[in-house]
């Protein structure tokens, strides 16, 4: 808003001169203030910009935080460790039959491999 | 027999043929100019997207007898035309399609919608992870101005004067709001000059680059850029729209649109407007606006001295552009002790993603497993946001 003001009074004062025409300090005004505003306007960018990067770092690094301190409560797996010789034989006889054939269940695979 | 004779000549006397050899010979030429755009835009890739619908418009407008080159500069006139008032040349035109379509360019609604649809293809990630960039997009609007400064010396008035320097920000949509707002009648030349050059910049920059920089700060290899989280790309449009509008409110509607449009990409919520925002509504006003534009082109205020100064000044401001963000880049270079590779600068000029791509081809050829072009997209696109705020600058200083 400062800036706008700030054009309307230079472009009253400096352009619409008494005489009414455009002079060559007009086109300085224009080429070097002109350059500095874009230039000021993109400095004021990085500002903020990097305060937010340094802002947004921290709040990162909490959430990350936040995230690995979540894991252990996390639901136990469904299966853990080894599914002993007596399930297995039934699982694979009730595959068996449900491929349409004979079922057996070997209680004894030790005895069975004899 | 005698009546048909009349009536084949009476047919033959008005047609457009006739008119080149009564006073329109400046339509020829036109024609032949529209071909060769054609031919570049078609053949040679130089950005169709926009160089074909304004090369078929400057076609249509020369058309003698068709009636369809865009007749008003203002809005005044256009309410005229709809009236059935306007009268050039003792004849009283009637509005066309072409008359219609241009209001968009008039009131300066495409290049704003046209900025919503970049802004929905852009990603400001290297941007927001490496916020210096936006010093190297400042850096190449030099050649703005650079420009607005040769024009005054070459006798063009400050409006013209501004829609000149504003080619050198290497953005079509903003040269085209500038242009339409301080001189109008330049509209058509200056529309051809900047999509020409954005089209020549892997011809333009590299020789500047290699000039500016020494064989070791082209080879610098930068860092990694950090990881930029969905919240980071989300808050920036929103910020910068703020900042920006805040500061320079001539800036705001081209600076608005762009934020919206990345906006609608990044929020994940708007998905659909997003989409539509890239395709759709992009294409159909591209279209809209290259032919409109187009239209504006007539033999009269095209083929004059000024042109060929316009089409000088333009290669001008894109050199100086260039040069003015490798130099930056240098500087930067400097201030970090050879962190920063000085090529980046380069592609602060606003062809998103052409400049950074000529910065990565430059740094390979003298580090092959160099890649620049993520760490280059930083600067390019803060060179859309930078020839945004330099065309409210000079809006706002300039009277019109």
């Amino acid at each position: 808003m400062l800036l706008e003001v700030g054009f309307d009074m230079i472009r009253r004062g400096v352009f619409e001169s008494p005489a009414g025409t455009w002079d060559w300090s007009n086109t300085l005004v224009v080429t070097l203030a002109g350059f500095f505003i874009v230039f000021l306007v993109l400095l004021l960018l990085i500002i903020v910009f990097t305060v937010f990067g340094k802002i947004m770092k921290k709040v990162n690094e909490k959430e990350a935080a936040k995230k690995a301190t979540e894991e252990p409560s996390s639901p136990a797996p469904a299966v853990s460790g080894e599914v002993d010789e007596e399930t297995a034989a039934v699982i694979v006889a009730a595959i068996t039959e449900a491929r349409g054939g004979k079922a057996v269940v070997i209680k004894d695979i030790k005895e069975a491999s004899k | 027999m005698a009546q048909f004779i009349d009536a084949l000549s009476k047919l033959a006397s008005e047609s457009g043929f006739v008119s080149f050899f009564t006073g329109s010979w400046q339509n020829l030429v036109m024609i032949v100019v529209a071909c060769v755009l054609l031919w570049l835009g078609i053949k040679k890739g130089f950005e169709p997207l926009l160089m074909v619908p304004i090369a078929f418009g400057m076609l249509l407008a020369n058309l003698p007898g068709a009636n369809l080159a865009v007749h008003y500069h203002n809005i005044p006139e256009f309410i005229q035309l709809i009236k059935g008032e306007l009268i050039v040349d003792g004849v009283k035109l009637e509005a066309g399609l072409l008359d219609w379509l241009y209001l968009g360019v008039k009131a300066g609604i495409y290049p704003p919608l046209i900025f919503l649809g970049i802004g929905a293809m852009t990603d400001f990630s290297p941007l927001i992870a490496r916020p210096s960039s936006f010093i190297l997009g400042a850096a190449a609007q030099l050649g703005i101005f650079g420009a607005f400064l040769m024009a005054m010396f070459l006798g063009f008035d400050p409006q013209a004067a501004g829609s000149i320097g504003i080619i050198g920000g290497a953005d079509g949509p903003t040269a085209i709001l500038t242009t339409s707002i301080l001189k109008p009648e330049l509209l058509g030349p200056i529309a051809v000059a900047a999509y020409s050059y954005m089209a020549l910049v892997p011809i333009i920059q590299p020789p500047i680059m290699k000039l500016l920089t020494t064989k070791k700060e082209r080879a610098v290899v930068m860092e990694t850029l950090r990881p930029v989280s969905k919240k980071e790309k989300i808050l920036f449009p929103i910020m910068v729209t703020i900042v920006v509008s805040l500061v320079l409110p001539s800036a705001g509607v081209l600076v608005g649109c762009l934020m919206l449009g990345n906006l609608l990409k990044e929020s994940g919520v708007t998905e659909r407007l997003s989409k539509m925002a890239q395709n759709e509504l992009c294409n159909i006003v591209t279209i809209m606006l290259g032919l409109s534009v187009g239209a504006t082109t007539n033999g009269q205020t095209f083929l004059t001295g000024n042109t060929l100064k316009i089409v000088l000044l333009g290669l001008i401001a894109f050199g100086v552009g260039t040069a003015g963000g490798v130099l930056f880049g240098k500087l930067m270079y400097v201030v970090t002790k050879g962190k920063v590779n000085p090529l980046i600068g380069s592609a602060g000029v606003s062809a998103v993603p052409m400049a950074a791509r000529v910065s990565q081809k430059v740094g390979q050829q003298e580090n092959p497993s160099n890649f620049l072009l993520m760490h280059a997209m930083g600067p390019n696109v803060s060179g859309v946001i930078g020839s945004a705020v330099a065309a409210g600058v000079l809006l706002a200083m300039i009277p019109h």
